[in-house]
């Protein structure tokens, strides 16, 4: 089921309706049960992939717990149901991606072999419960977390229908405590939550929907006709509608949560305002680079982690302040751990370049910090005009219909000739224009949100009123299931 | 207390403002006609001779009528709305495709097919497909060059819906192969109608039926959901004018020319122009209202004609004419305000049936020229 949708609509109302009215046992099953719903609205044939991930886990972080004196058996143990996760993902994510570069290498050695799949689908939000059932169960090997022996509790929390799709990617102890702990209605749930919902449509079906025509028509242009104008502007529309598209998403899954007392943490908070990549991973994404840091970056960087900083928001960024460069080791997990985070987001070398963007643009970034000369100009302005054009130039590989059109768009922009010109209506670069005024609005207003808060009661009704009706209007004129998530590709 | 107010404030002005959204309106093709335009369509025995979309219930009459008729050789007028637009229509008045046609000669005959804004690759898009899927016999070709066309590029579902999931691709010789059929591959909106379009993002998934069921009910039994087609128009339409008014942009605005936009549109030209001289076509430059200042730079205008008379000189099969100022000013009218002040503007695109009279002389002059064999 998507969110931009009738069909969510009058699942999600009876739905809270009845998370309220009935006692907690049956409130869990009812989560377990309407999640299972959700996800069979998009297809059934895939919820037996679903329930098998999760199965396994449980069961495994169980017997991980009963042997944990056992430290080698717990391995095998973990790494039984890392081959049996990633397994899955590989089968449905990556073959025909490994298929089609193993064909590649035959031909070019002269071997007359080809490994040819039929067409597999992917099922939906596989990337996301994969990765939080993994994360249950290295929790547990570590000992930072107990197995959950309740499976509609635990169930609960794997399928829990806000996130399932396209997160935020949860820790076991954000969700299963919460739940837990039979959240007692408080009337403040449902204004929270219905702002949220309301917002997070706005940015999807107003702006994520529209900048979309625009973004596939300029792709569909061959990349060699684009100038570098064009290329800037591309970039930043699609930063844009990505961004729209998946905050979007993540402000539904906070505020459907919230109507049922869950809160969930923040998964996009301004990304757009950094004032550095390090920041920047602070602000995007927050949930999969929490995840990437302590499942992945840390064991690699050949770092402990620390139970208490667990989970904790502080992304990718907050450690790759600790990578000096020349550091060999961090620094080959930073561009391993990137390049993964990259193939994590799509089947195609093209998000491995933009991983290995990113990687490069965040190590030269330590390496700036490291020069005394350029203290002066390391101001939060500075840094923020330096970021905001080199994250949105990274949507570049992101959206390029192949590698050879990624590295002809980069090299355009290197191409001082090629700002003499333009390909696109107008409107194309007024939009980007106008988008990119708004969105830095919005933060500064954001910014200023708890000074109007103390303005007289009547002003602030009044401007919410405003606000919400806007919101109201809008979404209900554009509210179509026109397209899916972007993120629920990944 | 105070979040019941505010729900209670949001409802109704909420309520109040889609009310207003969902006031009638034309349909967004009129508007871009304008107040005093209206489209004609000739038939033929109600058989459609006449196109301006690629569907498939009007494409299949389309095609049954000339067949029904004897499938005699055809000559095709190409063109935009100026093709099927009559400023000021009376009763009794048609376009110049009609007139045309009432003279055809026993072993041709007249159809045409003009597309709102069509960019050459659409009109090369178009062509093919009566050639190769339609079997049409197009023995002739008239193609207007609209210098504001060369602005468009891309195949629009809304107006090729025939296309959608089709495996139609131009051939591999074509220079605007590569082009056109990345547009063709991207044609993949599940259907012409609108609410097929909506559904888009739940294709082949169990809730699209539930969607398609909820939007039906609501539809059926809420007026204001059932508007919301005209709402989305309307916010559009706003934004268009808000954009006019902020930037000062009217109907005599100088259009540029995008050089990448242009050069695509001349590859398709080239390809069009690649069919003779099995097929003959003519090139004219269609007329443009000149007692006015026109929304062109005149000397850019001008090159491009030059450009154009240049490329059709001295090939066999092919004839070129210059009809800029054919039609007189008096015979032009007005259109809409492009921004949000009330006041019609000059309408650079559409005339009235006395436009359409001397139109229809002047080309079946420029087609007796591949008769007499006149270049």
């Amino acid at each position: 089921m998507i969110f931009n949708s009738l069909t969510f609509l009058f699942f999600l109302i009876p739905v809270v309706l009845l998370y309220w009215i009935l006692p907690y046992k049956l409130r869990i099953a009812l989560l377990f049960g309407g999640s299972l719903v959700f996800y069979g609205f998009w297809r059934w044939e895939f919820l037996p992939v679903m329930l098998f991930s999760s199965v396994v886990d449980y069961f495994i972080a169980i017997a991980i717990h009963r042997h944990r004196a056992d430290r080698a058996l717990g391995k095998k143990l973990l790494l039984g149901t890392l081959v049996i996760n990633l397994g899955l993902l590989v089968y449905f994510k990556y073959l025909f991606f490994l298929s089609g570069n193993f064909n590649q290498i035959m031909e070019f050695t002269g071997t007359a072999f080809r490994f040819d799949l039929p067409a597999i689908i992917l099922p939906l939000g596989i990337s996301f419960y994969t990765f939080q059932t993994i994360s249950y169960s290295i929790d547990v090997y570590r000992g930072h977390a107990l197995p959950e022996r309740d499976f509609l509790l635990y169930g609960s929390y794997v399928t829990f229908f806000p996130q399932l799709v396209a997160g935020p990617i949860l820790r076991a102890g954000e969700v299963i405590e919460q739940l837990r702990t039979r959240p007692t209605f408080k009337m403040e749930f449902i204004p929270s939550g219905l702002k949220r919902i309301g917002y997070g449509l706005f940015l999807k079906v107003v702006l994520a929907d529209n900048i979309a025509p625009m973004v596939d028509e300029i792709f569909l242009t061959g990349a060699h006709t684009f100038s570098a104008i064009d290329v800037w502007t591309a970039a930043f529309l699609f930063g844009f509608q990505i961004y729209f598209d998946f905050a979007g998403y993540s402000h539904i899954a906070i505020g459907c949560a919230l109507l049922m007392g869950i809160r969930f943490p923040e998964n996009f908070n301004f990304p757009y305002a950094s004032r550095s990549f390090k920041v920047f991973w602070k602000r995007w994404h927050i949930s999969l680079s929490s995840w990437i840091r302590d499942y992945l970056y840390l064991p690699l960087a050949g770092k402990k982690v620390r139970f208490d900083k667990v989970g904790s928001r502080g992304g990718l960024g907050e450690n790759v302040e600790q990578v000096q460069p020349g550091n060999g080791r961090k620094t080959y997990a930073l561009f391993l751990t990137w390049s993964i985070m990259g193939l994590w987001h799509g089947a195609n070398w093209t998000f491995v370049v933009w991983g290995l963007y990113h990687s490069l643009a965040v190590y030269l970034e330590r390496l700036a910090h490291s020069l005394r000369f350029l203290k002066p100009l390391q101001t939060p302005v500075i840094g923020w005009l330096i970021t905001f054009p080199i994250a949105m130039l990274g949507w570049i590989p992101f959206r390029a219909l192949n590698v050879h059109d990624t590295f002809v768009l980069f090299s355009k922009i290197l191409t001082p000739a090629a700002y003499l010109s333009y390909t696109f209506r107008e409107n194309t670069y007024l939009v980007a224009f106008l988008l990119t005024v708004l969105t830095t609005l919005a933060f500064l207003l954001d910014s200023y949100s708890e000074r109007i808060k103390s303005w007289p009661g009547w002003v602030v009704l009044s401007l919410q009123t405003l606000k919400y009706t806007a919101i109201s209007i809008l979404v209900f004129v554009f509210l179509r299931p026109i397209s899916q998530f972007i993120y629920f590709q990944f | 207390m105070r979040f019941g107010i505010g729900i209670l404030l949001v409802v109704l002005l909420s309520y109040g403002g889609l009310q207003f959204l969902g006031r009638e309106m034309r349909a967004a093709e009129d508007f871009a006609l304008g107040i005093e335009t209206s489209s004609y369509f000739a038939r033929d025995s109600n058989y459609p001779i006449h196109l301006n979309r690629f569907r498939q219930l009007e494409m299949d009459s389309f095609l049954s009528g000339w067949r029904r008729r004897g499938s005699k050789p055809v000559q095709l007028f190409l063109g935009n709305s100026q093709t099927h637009a009559i400023n000021q229509l009376k009763p009794g008045q048609c376009n110049y495709v009609e007139l045309i046609r009432k003279r055809d000669e026993p072993d041709m005959e007249s159809m045409a097919l003009s597309i709102p804004n069509a960019s050459l690759q659409e009109m090369l898009v178009a062509t093919q497909w009566l050639l190769v899927e339609g079997g049409v016999k197009i023995e002739r070709l008239i193609l207007p060059v609209f210098y504001d066309d060369l602005r468009e590029s891309g195949i629009r579902d809304s107006y090729f819906p025939l296309l959608i999931n089709s495996k139609f691709r131009l051939g591999e010789n074509m220079r605007s192969s590569v082009a056109v059929n990345n547009y063709l591959n991207a044609l993949q909106t599940p259907g012409e109608d609108q609410t097929e379009k909506d559904l888009a993002g739940v294709r082949k998934t169990t809730q699209e039926k539930s969607e398609r069921w909820l939007n039906e009910q609501l539809s059926e039994n809420w007026a204001l959901w059932a508007k919301r087609e005209t709402m989305r128009g309307r916010l559009f339409i706003f934004l268009y004018q808000l954009r006019n008014t902020v930037f000062g942009i009217d109907a005599q605005t100088v259009r540029k020319i995008i050089p990448e936009r242009k050069a695509a549109n001349m590859d398709a030209l080239e390809d069009l122009l690649g069919l003779a001289p099995q097929v003959q076509i003519l090139v004219y430059i269609p007329p443009l209202r000149t007692d006015v200042q026109p929304p062109y730079d005149m000397s850019a205008y001008e090159l491009f004609k030059q450009e154009l008379k240049t490329k059709c000189a001295g090939r066999e099969g092919i004839r070129f004419a210059d009809l800029q100022d054919l039609v007189p000013g008096v015979y032009w009218g007005v259109k809409d305000p492009t921004g949000l002040q009330n006041k019609p503007e000059y309408d650079f695109m559409h005339f009235r049936f006395e436009g359409h009279q001397l139109l229809d002389s002047a080309l079946r002059s420029s087609l007796n020229r591949f008769k007499d064999n006149d270049l």
